[in-house]
């Protein structure tokens, strides 16, 4: 055994990158909790009706947990993606810091019940047969992901998967699934102890 | 829900053409494109205003939408109610003010496509003390009549045969 005292010399720890990489992302999940979870009455997009929120604007218009975010969705996304889509308006900022994340372009899928002809429903450029990831904020039932990948498919790119910072665990995975979608989240709400 | 006998003149204010007899008018894809005709909205929102009288609601809820804001502001003039927008606020259901407490609550809308926006129309009347008695449309779709349960009663001035998403 080294006697290190002897030498004069102190050992150095070497961290461990995948326990340096949960402990940061741990951090990062409480820093959403901290900056956006909210306790009230709420009626959600859904319909339902919950006791808590999570605002999107409040974790998204800080720079560095939206740094933190894009850094970890950025491991998320396929090598063979070609564009990101993000849908307005709250996945805007989150897909705007994965594209200076990774160096893809993205587009902004455009939401709404009615389609009108004269209306683009992706903003930005976009090709068919382009490979595109959907980034998403806050999933709860998974409709409006499923929407935007839709809007994606309708143009005729493929959709690689949907990719979401926290699943409310509200059956969102599973109705994602069934609408032949892949969801990747870096948070559940089990995650974020709430 | 209440049986819908759609008159001639219905039918061609929808677009589809067509008679209270011809069924399969019914069926035909169809040219709905919105309440672009100001005299054919008036109409049909005093139709649609008719049809609503019998369920008493003190507040019309709309999902704010170009058709359900001219509709709502004819079904609300008509019978001197507040109309409440509702809207997506990125995740949450927002409403303009004005909503009464423990109201009855009618949702106006031309056509169900989203079932949100009932459950939202619900969810809101609910949350402020009343209930949804029942929602108005000119067309009744499919997909309305899955949400059955949770509509109230359902008034219509024409039922689509046709798959939801193309009326």
């Amino acid at each position: 055994m080294i006697d290190w005292a002897e030498l004069g010399m102190s050992p150095i720890a070497v961290p461990d990158p995948r326990r340096d990489r949960e402990r940061r992302l741990a951090e990062l999940g409480r820093d959403v909790v901290g900056s956006a979870y909210l306790r009230g009455d709420f009626v959600l997009s859904s319909g339902a009706r919950s006791n808590y929120y999570f605002d999107k604007y409040l974790f998204e218009t800080k720079p560095g947990i939206l740094r933190g975010l894009a850094h970890f969705l950025a491991e998320l996304v396929p090598p063979q993606t070609d564009r990101i889509a993000g849908t307005e308006l709250g996945a805007v900022a989150l897909a705007t810091a994965l594209s200076l994340e990774t160096g893809l372009p993205f587009v902004i899928a455009r939401k709404g019940t009615k389609a009108y002809s004269t209306a683009r429903m992706v903003e930005g450029e976009i090709y068919p047969g382009d490979r595109v990831i959907v980034v998403e904020d806050v999933i709860s039932t998974g409709a409006q992901g499923i929407r935007a990948a839709n809007r994606i498919k309708e143009v005729g790119a493929n959709v690689l998967g949907i990719l979401a910072v926290i699943d409310r665990e509200q059956g969102g995975p599973e109705a994602i699934s069934a609408a032949g979608y892949t969801l990747t989240t870096l948070f559940s709400r089990k995650d974020l102890g709430i | 829900m209440t049986t819908t006998k759609t008159t001639a003149r219905t039918w061609e204010l929808l677009g589809r053409g067509g008679s209270a007899s011809d069924e399969r008018a019914a069926r035909r894809p169809a040219k709905y494109r919105g309440l672009s005709d100001p005299h054919g909205a008036e109409e049909l929102g005093r139709a649609l205003t008719e049809k609503i009288r019998g369920l008493s609601p003190a507040a019309i809820v709309i999902w704010e939408e170009p058709e359900d804001v001219v509709l709502g502001h004819v079904v609300g003039r008509e019978l001197s109610l507040p109309v409440v927008r509702a809207f997506d606020a990125d995740g949450l259901v927002g409403h303009s003010a004005g909503l009464p407490a423990a109201a009855r609550v009618v949702l106006v809308t031309d056509a169900v496509r989203d079932a949100r926006v009932v459950r939202a129309a619900r969810a809101l009347a609910e949350q402020g003390g009343g209930s949804l008695v029942g929602t108005a449309v000119l067309i009744e779709t499919p997909l309305l009549r899955e949400e059955a349960a949770g509509a109230g009663s359902i008034v219509s001035l024409a039922q689509a045969a046709e798959p939801e998403g193309t009326v």
